[in-house]
């Protein structure tokens, strides 16, 4: 979930960093931000591999991409929609988490044209619209970080329980502690690395699984005709199956508890269905509430702040094509099986995420509890840094330098930054801990985002995008979105259910109308406000306003602002981006709909092209970035078998004109 | 209703694993994993991370030729 493409002050500021802040250099999440960082300043040179600099990022900006944008909830609550839902459910929460991968590359670019000096999203807000609006975006945006962190250790710390039987309190406090001594050890170059190690393993994980489900165990065969049989139950057959001996006396069978029998509101009653009313709405739900999590959440901002243009828009490209299998493939897989073997597993159970490893317990006994764990907390680490240091940023910059001391050097950010670090990573632990005292699952919160932060969404588009936007009419849109969001979802519950519960309010009907409600009711009322009142707005002054932390631009390389690789970088990922987007929300659904119920061909062109889809960007995201940088990675090897530091230098000199050469290529 | 029942019995071993038959919930409290299992990964990937990573930093700082504490220790 986390993007990138950049800014070229971005880079600026962080070659900056780099020079007088090693360390806060180094929480810096990005990785073209590594890299151009590096490669500007030889002296601060640590990884040789990534000194290549330009001619590395692709693969690398992908990998990193995939490993910020992988939450405990993609590896879990795709499984959960399609136990609910069938084979509509893994799509719709594939697609509807990446287009705005695709989508914040064009936010991305814009913000490299006309704020390249930014640290935050924030400031750019305070820089156009002045610090009432600063304040009402930076509480969104901290919002944001706060909502999507604690959802990880939530569906972490469940999980953790229910496959170790470590203590989900203790479990929710003790997983920060990884991530914030990774994130502090580790280091800029470390992160680095790690990010790749992550995916690469993530993606081990997901093959092994796709392997063991429509390879080893069962075929695509099997499987349909699985499903097929588990919606044939009728009522009784479903109380006898779930019962203690085999009668309909002692069930404790319960249709909302237990999958059994045909799925209400999809077309034949059916699994293998595009044609499925909840799953359509839950798609729906998914593309609102991802909009508020991708271009609220700091992170994004960060990454995408410090990318460079070219290759990083193609890293953006490549990096949210390939997080697409993660959800499809691996929920198409393990989700799909836990229904068609009718594995007895609950509602509760499935919205704490516990689906996937129910089925590889199922199919691999201890080693696929212990896999599902392993691949979960690579996700619960890489995103958690991630959002870490999105945090400490946002306080240090927008917080501490803005309102407490404007004068702050670099050593002071740093402090602060290391501090709120520890600070959030604890206070996570404890919010996680207060939601599971309240009832509130994974699910639930994952639907609840989008009310709370959809409201925000237009607003930060129009900032970057239309000169008109106006800074009142912005706090206006935020807030009145999301009291208008908040009320539009209590009232739809008490409509829909008469009383207004957690469970009520889970529902997806209301949950969607308060998500829709955030996001068009707050762009209609900033519309309407700009309209009436418009901000005169020139962008080439947006940048002078950002203040950097030295006055130092040594960062930044003519080649970084030049205007007409922007300008191409601008319109390659923008007509790529919605190009993309609209295949995979419009085109590809609708063409699914003539299908109705899936025949047994359809369902196993679908099932190969979630292992198609699965290993090919496994292989990719393995072996583009080790290719990429092959030349500077023998160089390493060389170095650590013995030859001098001088020679590998000379190396790695050498040997970069080549795969630049080879990227060009 | 005999025959009812040997039906069901008939799908349940086709559909759901025979083992599963009477389960109300799949993991029903009891973990496949050890608590220490848990521990290692909390606790144990983290450490592990943390010292992996920062033994990769000090390869390339001495290997690379780049600034740091090598160079400041043999000059």
């Amino acid at each position: 979930m986390e993007s990138l493409l950049s800014s070229s002050s971005k880079f600026q500021a962080f070659a900056l960093t780099v020079q007088f802040l090693p360390f806060l250099e180094e929480y810096r999440d990005n990785l073209q931000n590594r890299c151009s960082s590096l490669t500007s300043d030889v002296s601060t040179t640590f990884l040789p591999y990534s000194t290549a600099g330009r001619s590395v990022k692709t693969g690398l900006t992908a990998s990193v991409i995939v490993s910020q944008w992988t939450w405990a909830a993609t590896l879990l609550q795709s499984s959960n929609v399609a136990w609910k839902y069938g084979v509509s459910g893994p799509f719709w929460y594939a697609a509807g988490a990446t287009v705005q991968v695709l989508l914040f590359g064009v936010l991305a670019i814009s913000l490299k044209k006309v704020a390249p000096s930014a640290h935050t999203m924030c400031e750019i807000v305070n820089a156009r619209w002045g610090r009432t609006a600063h304040k009402t975006f930076l509480m969104f945006a901290i919002l944001a970080n706060i909502i999507v962190t604690s959802m990880l250790l939530l569906g972490g710390a469940a999980t953790v329980e229910a496959l170790t039987g470590m203590n989900r309190k203790l479990a929710s406090f003790l997983i920060p502690w990884g991530v914030i001594l990774y994130t502090a050890a580790g280091g800029l170059k470390a992160t680095f690395i790690a990010s790749y190690l992550h995916t690469t393993i993530i993606f081990a994980v997901l093959i092994t699984m796709i392997t063991m489900v429509y390879i080893k165990k069962y075929s695509s065969d099997e499987i349909y005709d699985f499903l097929d049989a588990t919606v044939s139950h009728t009522e009784e057959e479903c109380q006898m199956i779930f019962s203690t001996d085999g009668t309909v006396a002692t069930t404790f069978y319960d249709d909302t508890t237990y999958a059994c029998g045909p799925v209400p509101d999809n077309n034949s009653g059916s699994y293998l269905t595009m044609l499925s009313k909840d799953g359509l709405m839950f798609g729906i739900i998914n593309i609102v509430g991802n909009f508020g999590t991708v271009f609220v959440d700091q992170s994004y901002w960060q990454s995408a702040i410090a990318a460079k243009p070219t290759s990083a828009s193609r890293g953006y490209l490549l990096g949210g094509l390939c997080w697409f299998a993660i959800p499809f493939s691996l929920a198409t897989s393990l989700g799909l099986a836990s229904t068609a073997l009718m594995l007895p597993i609950t509602s509760g159970e499935a919205g704490s995420g516990l689906v996937p490893p129910a089925v590889a317990t199922h199919l691999m006994g201890n080693a696929g509890a212990g896999l599902i764990l392993t691949m979960l907390f690579m996700a619960i680490v890489s995103t958690g840094s991630a959002e870490s240091i999105a945090v400490s940023s946002l306080v240090s910059y927008d917080i501490y330098r803005e309102y407490f001391n404007p004068e702050a050097t670099g050593e002071q950010i740093l402090k602060v930054s290391r501090i709120v670090i520890v600070v959030f990573g604890l206070l996570m632990g404890g919010l996680s801990i207060i939601l599971d005292y309240l009832g509130l699952n994974l699910g639930w919160v994952y639907l609840f985002m989008g009310i709370v932060i959809g409201s925000a969404v237009i607003p930060l588009w129009n900032m970057m995008t239309w000169k008109k936007a106006s800074g009142t009419g912005a706090v206006i849109a935020a807030w009145s979105g999301l009291v208008l969001a908040v009320a539009t979802w209590l009232i739809a519950c008490s409509i829909q259910s008469g009383s207004i519960t957690i469970d009520n309010l889970g529902k997806n009907e209301v949950m969607l109308a308060g998500n829709l409600v955030a996001i068009l009711s707050s762009g209609l009322i900033h519309f309407i406000y700009s309209m009436m009142f418009p901000q005169d707005f020139d962008f080439e002054t947006l940048d002078a306003n950002i203040k950097l932390v030295e006055e130092d631009e040594s960062g930044l390389t003519a080649e970084d602002k030049d205007p007409e690789m922007l300008e191409e970088a601008y319109r390659w990922i923008t007509r790529r981006g919605w190009v993309i987007t609209i295949i995979l929300i419009v085109i590809w659904p609708l063409l699914s709909i003539p299908a109705g119920k899936f025949t047994k061909d359809y369902f196993a062109f679908w099932v190969l092209l979630a292992i198609a889809w699965g290993f090919g960007a496994a292989i990719v995201i393995t072996f583009l970035p080790l290719m990429e940088s092959s030349a500077e990675l023998s160089a390493t090897i060389k170095g650590m078998l013995g030859m001098s530091s001088n020679e590998s230098e000379e190396n790695y000199v050498e040997k970069e004109p080549l795969a630049e050469k080879v990227d060009d290529a | 209703m005999e025959a009812a029942i040997n039906t069901v019995r008939q799908l349940v071993t086709s559909n759901q694993p025979s083992e599963y038959a009477g389960m109300s919930s799949f993991f029903e409290g009891e973990a496949p994993l050890s608590q220490a299992v848990g521990y290692i990964v909390v606790l144990g990937f983290g450490a592990a991370f943390s010292i992996f990573t920062t033994l990769l930093v000090y390869l390339e700082r001495k290997h690379s030729g780049g600034g740091g504490i090598t160079s400041e220790q043999f000059k």
